[in-house]
C-alpha cells in the first residue's frame, strides 16, 4: 500500500527535476566554479594541490549539498501541495524518503559520479579516485538525509539567510570526517574498508532516523 | 601550605600570571554576567508591569 | 512507600506551574546562591593558592579549576536543555519549555569559557593560543550545537511562531553529540599518530584533584542558580498579564516606595 504513494512521490518529483532542469544544475556548476577558485586562491603547485585534495573536494561537495536544501520542501510548502502529502493516509516517513532520494538523484549522484574528473583537475592521486567517487556516493546520500532536517526545521521561517546551514553543520562534520579521512588513507596506501563500514553505518542511521524525525519536523512547521 | 611565598609571587604565579589572571578574570565575568543579567531583566519587567498599570492599581 | 511516590508525583506536577515554580524557587534561590558562592570560592581559594603547582606546567594548569569544571557542566548542560525541550514539545509543559531559553546561553557561555580558558592555558603551555586537537575541537563543535538552538530559537520567537523546531534540533543534537566526539577522536588519531594530547589534565595528585572536586559541585550550584534567576525573569515576562503578577509587581513597588 505504502508502495504507491511512496512511487508516485518519486516519479512526481523526478518529472519536476527534468522539467526544471536548470536548477539541476546549479550545484555542479557551483562545484565546478569553486574547484576554479582553490588553485586561483592557494597555488597551482601540483605538489601542494594534491595534499588538499581530498578534503577540499568533500568540503565542496558538503557546500553543493547545503545550497541545494532549500528547494526540497520550500516549493511544495508555498503551493500547499505539502500540507495534502502530509495529511495523505500512507506513511509520511516514506514520502519523505522519496523527496530525499530524488534529491540525492540530481545533487550528490551526479557529483559523486563526476568527482574523478573533479580530483584531476586538483591533481588528486589517482589512487583516491575509486575511494573518492565511494564515499561521495555514501556520504552524499548522507548529506542529503540529515539536510532535510534542517530544510523541515527552517521551513516556515522567512528570512533564513545562513541559518540551515548553521544549524546542519555539526551534524555534517563527522560525515565530513570520515568522508574525506577514507581518500587520505586510501592515498597513503591503506584499506578504506573501516572508515568505508563507519559511513555506512552514518547511512543506515540517517536513513532509520531522518524520514521520521523530518517528519516531525514538517508536521510542527505546517500547523502553523 | 600557601604555596607562594609573598602576594607578589601569588601575582607573578611564576611568569603564568598574566594568562591564569585573565583566565580567571574573564570566567568569572561572564559567569557574573550570567547570574546578574536575568536579575536586571527581572527588575525591568517589574518596573514595565507597573508603568502599564500605574493608571489601575489592583484591588 | 507508595505514599512517598505520590507525593514526589504531585510536587513535579505542582512544579510545572510557572507560578508555583516562581514562588518555590524564590524561597530555594538564596540558599542555592550562598551554596554557590560557598563552594566556589573555596574550590578557587584552594586551588589558586593551596595546591602544588604541576612539575611540567607550573603554575598555569591552575587555569584547570575553571576549564574543567566549565566543559563538564557544558555538555551536561547540553542535555538539560534537550531533555527540557523534549518535555517540553511531547507533553506540552510550559515550564519545561521555559528551562531549555534559559538553559542555552548559560550552557553556551560555559562552553565558550571553556574554549577560552583552553586557549589561555594553551599559550604557556603549548605556545599557542589554538589548536586543534580532539577536546578542544569537539567542544568547538559543541559550542556551534548551542548556537544553531539559540538562533533557531531566536528566529522562531521574532516571527512570533511558538517555539518547536529547536527542540527537535536539540534533541537530534543529543545524538550527535557522541558521535562527534568519536569522529574527532578518530580524525585526530589519523593525522596525529603520536597521539599527543594537548589538553589532557596533567597527572593528578590528590593535593591537586580536591579542589577540582569542590570547584565543580560549586560550579553546578551555579548552574542551577543561574538557571532558576534566568527562569524567574522568563516566568514574569510571559505571564505579565496575569494577575498574579501585576499583584507582585505591585507589591514590589510598594516595598520599594
Amino acid at each position: 500500500m505504502s508502495n504507491v504513494g511512496f512511487l508516485a512521490i518519486l516519479r512526481r518529483d523526478l518529472l519536476l527535476a527534468i522539467r526544471y532542469r536548470g536548477d539541476l544544475a546549479n550545484p555542479l556548476i557551483f562545484f565546478f566554479v569553486v574547484i576554479a577558485l582553490i588553485p586561483l586562491g592557494l597555488t597551482p603547485e601540483s605538489r601542494e594541490l594534491s595534499e588538499i585534495a581530498s578534503g577540499m573536494l568533500w568540503i565542496m561537495a558538503l557546500l553543493a549539498s547545503l545550497l541545494s536544501l532549500d528547494g526540497l520542501f520550500k516549493d511544495d510548502f508555498n503551493d500547499g501541495t505539502l500540507e495534502q502529502i502530509i495529511i495523505l493516509p500512507q506513511p509520511l516517513y516514506f514520502m519523505i524518503l522519496a523527496k530525499i532520494i530524488v534529491h540525492w538523484m540530481v545533487t550528490g549522484l551526479p557529483l559523486s559520479l563526476l568527482a574523478p574528473i573533479l580530483g584531476m583537475m586538483l591533481s588528486l592521486p589517482e589512487s583516491g579516485y575509486l575511494p573518492l567517487t565511494f564515499s561521495l556516493l555514501i556520504g552524499t546520500a548522507t548529506l542529503s538525509l540529515l539536510g532535510s532536517i534542517g530544510a523541515a526545521l527552517t521551513l516556515p521561517l522567512n528570512r533564513e539567510g545562513l541559518l540551515l546551514p548553521l544549524i546542519i553543520m555539526p551534524f555534517y562534520m563527522p560525515v565530513l570526517i570520515f568522508g574525506s579521512g577514507t581518500v587520505e588513507l586510501a592515498i597513503d596506501g591503506f584499506s578504506i574498508m573501516s572508515p568505508l563500514a563507519i559511513m555506512g553505518s552514518f547511512l543506515a542511521l540517517s536513513l532509520l532516523i531522518s524520514p521520521y524525525v523530518t517528519a516531525c519536523a514538517l508536521r510542527l512547521s505546517v500547523q502553523g | 601550605m600557601f604555596q607562594f611565598d609573598s602576594f607578589s609571587d601569588f601575582i607573578h604565579m611564576g611568569g603564568h600570571g598574566q594568562y591564569v589572571w585573565i583566565a580567571y578574570f574573564a570566567s568569572l565575568g561572564i559567569m557574573a554576567w550570567l547570574f546578574f543579567s536575568p536579575l536586571l531583566r527581572k527588575k525591568n519587567i517589574i518596573k514595565k508591569i507597573n508603568k502599564q498599570n500605574h493608571c489601575d492599581p489592583i484591588k | 512507600m507508595k505514599k512517598l511516590i505520590e507525593n514526589i508525583y504531585q510536587w513535579f506536577h505542582r512544579l510545572a506551574s510557572p507560578r508555583w515554580f516562581y514562588h518555590v524557587s524564590g524561597k530555594w534561590l538564596p540558599w542555592l546562591c550562598v551554596l554557590t558562592l560557598i563552594f566556589v570560592s573555596i574550590g578557587l581559594v584552594w586551588g589558586l593558592g593551596f595546591a602544588p603547582q604541576d612539575s611540567k606546567q607550573g603554575n598555569s594548569f591552575r587555569i584547570i579549576y575553571i576549564h574543567v569544571p566549565s566543559s563538564f557542566l557544558a555538555l551536561v548542560g547540553y542535555y538539560i536543555m534537550a531533555t527540557a525541550g523534549a518535555i517540553a514539545i511531547i507533553w506540552k509543559i510550559k515550564i519545561a519549555d521555559i528551562v531549555m531559553k534559559s538553559a542555552a546561553p548559560i550552557g553556551a557561555s560555559l562552553t565558550f569559557i571553556a574554549l577560552f580558558t583552553g586557549a589561555v592555558w594553551g599559550k604557556p603551555t603549548w605556545g599557542t593560543y589554538w589548536i586543534w586537537d580532539a577536546r578542544i575541537t569537539s567542544m568547538l563543535i559543541l559550542f556551534f550545537l548551542y548556537l544553531g538552538v539559540i538562533v533557531l530559537q531566536k528566529a522562531y520567537a521574532v516571527q512570533g511562531l511558538s517555539n518547536r523546531a529547536a527542540p527537535l534540533l536539540a534533541l537530534v543534537g543529543t545524538v550527535n553529540i557522541p558521535i562527534i566526539y568519536k569522529s574527532v577522536d578518530w580524525w585526530y588519531t589519523l593525522h596525529q599518530p603520536a597521539t599527543i594530547k594537548f589538553t589532557e589534565a596533567p597527572s593528578m595528585h590528590p593535593d591537586m584533584f580536591q579542589p577540582l572536586l569542590v570547584i565543580i559541585i560549586g560550579f553546578y550550584f551555579f548552574y542551577i542558580s543561574a538557571l532558576i534567576i534566568s527562569m524567574r525573569a522568563e516566568i514574569l515576562y510571559r505571564e505579565r498579564r496575569t494577575s498574579w503578577v501585576k499583584q507582585l509587581a505591585f507589591n514590589a513597588r510598594n516595598r520599594d516606595s
